[in-house]
């Protein structure tokens, strides 16, 4: 139950962030539309935590999808990539979160909504809730920092120098690089 | 271990914005490779444990089933190894004609070393034959989902549901010709046993319990009792379950019918102290020669689990002689279980007969069926009317007990009593 509490409150405190920064940070004309996406998306992505439903994640997905596409757009309109740079980079941090949510609540999802009939023990919910808990959070955890490590970059690489830019660049290029090597080794 | 197709995708993503900011030279686009190059560099850092060391043990409760009962399967895993095992992903698989009535089959763990868990699932009551449970798979996928590794940790456990055995307590069985063996068949021979034969004169030496005294009394002079002998005999059971068991003459499930006969027919038999065989002439034939006791009885019910009802290549009465003459003595019993349709099975019982077999045949009888289609209707009454026809033919060789699921075969055997014919 203790679990049950903390995934909910989670998922309060995601829906509350997306709605602030979306406030926040949208161009004024587009607010009422992208605050409408965002509303939707989060939403839909709370429920699907809460009620382990992957139909929903998906729709979560696509409405992000969408207000990504649509950041995109206004950013090519404007015919400049950095007006609203951490706003997009926000969005596709939020995308990559809802692709999280999709993954732990397509794993068994009759844990919590059982097949008609069938009954599963108390313990197994309790894990499986423990398993999305911890996915979740880590998966929010990490996507927070990466978020800050970008603008910081970002707000560093404008600040500073062109110079930095280039080698934060390198720094991606090779940070990613570096991780493939790791994944594909060899056992 | 491996990499999964989000790792793919990912990668995918992150080189098209790192060629999106060389093309346009724009190098803030490269700003969101940071957020998938920190997933996959955190995916490595925690990577899974490549070769999870678990003790897992299956246990069904009961192994064999009569049926009509629930399976409850008790899975423990146990963690041997020093170190914490996370996002365990287990399946074990059941056959999709077995239904799941509690718990579950797939479920995610983590354990700590040397930890302990057990779950259990309920397999609602599976009709009769055997299953294959299994084999139960681990999958292993890192918190992200990046890498995954997967194993099979358990191989399959047979479940084996026997026919269902109903209780038959009045088959009194005579037979023609019976074995050395005391059992419960009066053999017309006199000797030791329970039935009274007949009176004779008391010579001195015989047991005093044996005097009968009213007899003795009214005659003047000591009478004893004589007593038949009762010994057992040798059955083969043919069970045929080929085009009659697919056949729409009977509302109801034929097959399931005559092999829950079968069943009751040679476990009585069996209790009896008589030596059974069977014979299964279905799809796929089988046969057991005839032998005694509980292991003999395993046998046929592990042979009635499996019948599967189909046409055969072979004739039945091709099928029959050949393992009669076989592993049958002459004057034996042989027990037709049959719906008594097509033109074999006469000729199998004319056969069997004319060898000096008793022959007792069981068939399951046609029921009406109301609102029926004027066609279907027709070909019913035509396939009735070639049974009635194969019947006629069997009586002047066989005994006939019509059975029917609405009555139970002991009173149908109470009623006609046709043991006593032989």
């Amino acid at each position: 139950m203790l679990h049950w509490q903390t995934l909910r409150a989670f998922s309060f405190g995601w829906l509350m962030l997306t709605l602030i920064s979306v406030t926040l940070l949208f161009p004024t004309a587009l607010i009422p539309l992208a605050l409408a996406t965002a509303i939707f998306s989060a939403l839909t992505g709370c429920i699907a935590i809460l009620a382990c439903r992957p139909k929903l994640s998906v729709i979560s997905l696509l409405s992000g999808f969408t207000l990504f596409l649509g950041l995109i757009e206004v950013e090519i309109a404007s015919k400049s990539v950095e007006n609203n740079l951490p706003l997009t980079l926000l969005e596709f941090v939020m995308l990559l979160f809802a692709v999280e949510n999709l993954t732990v609540t397509s794993k068994r999802p009759f844990f919590i909504m059982p097949k008609s009939g069938t009954q599963v023990q108390e313990s197994l919910i309790g894990t499986f809730v423990q398993h999305v808990l911890r996915r979740s959070s880590r998966a929010a955890l990490l996507f927070t920092t990466s978020y800050l490590i970008s603008i910081g970059t970002l707000y560093l690489s404008t600040s500073v120098s062109r110079l930095q830019l280039d080698f934060s660049f390198y720094v991606i290029v090779v940070s990613i690089s570096l991780a493939l090597l790791v994944i594909l080794r060899k056992d | 271990m491996g990499i999964t197709r989000k790792t793919v995708v990912y990668l995918a993503v992150a080189y098209l914005f790192i060629g999106l900011g060389l093309a346009f030279k724009e190098p803030s686009i490269s700003i969101f490779v940071i957020p998938i190059a920190a997933a996959l560099l955190y995916s490595s850092l925690f990577s899974i444990d490549k070769h999870p060391q678990l003790d897992v043990k299956r246990t069904l409760n009961p192994p064999r089933s009569f049926g009509g009962e629930s399976i409850n399967i008790t899975v423990a895993i146990q963690n041997t190894s020093s170190c914490r095992t996370d996002q365990l992903e287990l399946e074990d698989h059941v056959p999709e004609s077995l239904s799941l009535e509690a718990g579950t089959t797939s479920l995610i763990l983590s354990l700590h070393a040397e930890e302990r868990f057990e779950y259990e699932y309920t397999i609602s009551a599976p009709r009769r034959g055997r299953y294959l449970l299994g084999p139960m798979k681990a999958h292993i996928v890192d918190d992200l989902g990046f890498s995954e590794f997967s194993e099979t940790l358990l191989g399959q456990d047979e479940l084996l549901i026997l026919p269902k055995v109903e209780k038959l307590r009045s088959m009194e069985l005579r037979a023609r010709r019976v074995g050395p063996w005391s059992g419960s068949i009066a053999s017309r021979n006199i000797g030791l046993g329970t039935e009274f034969y007949e009176l004779r004169s008391y010579s001195p030496g015989d047991d005093l319990r044996r005097i009968n005294w009213k007899a003795s009394a009214k005659r003047g002079r000591l009478v004893a009792n004589e007593f038949e002998t009762e010994r057992v005999t040798d059955v083969m059971l043919v069970l045929d379950c080929s085009e009659g068991a697919l056949s729409e003459l009977f509302a109801y499930d034929v097959e399931e019918y005559e092999v829950s006969l079968a069943a009751s027919l040679c476990s009585q038999l069996l209790l009896q102290g008589n030596r059974v065989g069977l014979l299964v002439y279905s799809k796929e034939r089988t046969w057991l020669a005839p032998a005694f006791g509980k292991r003999q009885l395993l046998r046929i019910l592990s042979s009635l689990a499996l019948v599967k009802g189909g046409p055969s290549i072979v004739p039945i009465a091709y099928a029959v002689e050949s393992v009669t003459a076989a592993v049958l003595p002459a004057r034996s019993i042989i027990v037709f279980v049959s719906p008594f349709l097509g033109d074999d099975i006469v000729e199998a019982v004319w056969n069997t007969a004319n060898a000096g077999y008793n022959v007792l045949c069981f068939a399951p009888t046609e029921s009406t069926i109301e609102n029926e289609s004027r066609y279907k209707s027709l070909a019913r009454r035509i396939l009735a009317t070639e049974r009635r026809m194969n019947l006629r033919q069997v009586f002047p060789v066989c005994r006939f007990i019509p059975v029917t699921p609405e009555k139970s075969v002991e009173t149908m055997l109470r009623r006609i009593k046709p043991w006593r014919s032989f």
